[in-house]
């Protein structure tokens, strides 16, 4: 199953079946179905604007910005926090990253949280990975820091 | 795809509800209080005023001002019975000038 967060928004796109399930079964994750992928429950009715000074999704905007939502969070430095599915401003952030190399990949136990710290300070904003539903062990083809 | 809510303007300050929307582009030109629209394109707002009341009030003005030259103008003929005098044209460019005088001033307080 491919899984992609673009600043803190997630997509999970099943490639086989019973993936999604095998997945939610082992994080615990409310998954709902969004146009052509899955994404986290408190996501999928994400707006498309934000205005300055008032909530997107629970948390403070600071710019005035339309398009969609994971441009929406990028603008506004904001992601989605899957420990206690919450939006939130990716500075409060403080999960050491925890990410281990392999030759043409890196791959964890579990999903990175977005925002989380690399030892030289900078955050990942974005992933790309694929989630293997019999080793319940995630892949990362790429990671994009910020 | 532009997302556009409903907005006002109050002496430059453009709210959508109670919420003051800053940076905004306000693209109308006159500066009376109006209710528009706030149109959000990526990081752009820009805020248009819906003035079909100023277009309705400006054209009321000028059926009413051609109504009272044209009044003016019966009710000389009718009393002399000739070409209205050198005196009744005056009261007649008087009123007139009056009548231009409070459409310009309406153009000044457009929305």
């Amino acid at each position: 199953m491919k899984v992609r967060c673009s600043h803190g928004y997630f997509f999970f796109e099943e490639e086989s079946a019973g993936e999604l399930a095998r997945f939610t079964s082992r994080y615990g994750f409310e998954i709902v179905s969004v146009d052509n992928y899955w994404t986290f429950e408190e996501l999928a009715e994400a707006p498309r604007f934000s205005l300055k000074n008032l909530a997107y999704l629970g948390s403070p905007a600071i710019e005035t910005f339309e398009g969609n939502p994971w441009d929406v969070m990028r603008k506004n430095k904001l992601v989605f926090d899957f420990t206690d599915f919450t939006v939130k401003p990716i500075s409060t952030v403080v999960l050491p990253l925890k990410l281990d190399a392999a030759q043409y990949y890196s791959f964890s136990d579990g999903l990175i949280l977005p925002g989380s710290v690399a030892k030289d300070g900078t955050r990942v904003t974005d992933f790309t990975a694929q989630f293997n539903a019999d080793a319940l062990k995630v892949r990362y083809t790429e990671v994009i820091y910020g | 795809m532009a997302k556009i809510l409903t907005a006002t303007c109050v002496d430059g300050v453009v709210k959508v509800g109670d919420h003051v929307i800053t940076p905004v582009v306000i693209l109308t030109q006159g500066t009376e209080s109006s209710g528009g629209l706030l149109i959000i394109d990526e990081d752009r707002a820009t805020y248009i005023a819906t003035n079909t009341t100023d277009i309705v009030e400006l054209l009321s003005s000028i059926q009413s001002v051609l109504g009272t030259i044209a009044s003016a103008l019966t009710t000389t003929v009718a009393a002399t019975g000739s070409a209205p005098a050198i005196a009744a044209v005056a009261i007649m460019v008087a009123t007139i000038n009056g009548a231009a005088t409070s459409l310009g001033t309406q153009k000044v307080n457009l929305k």
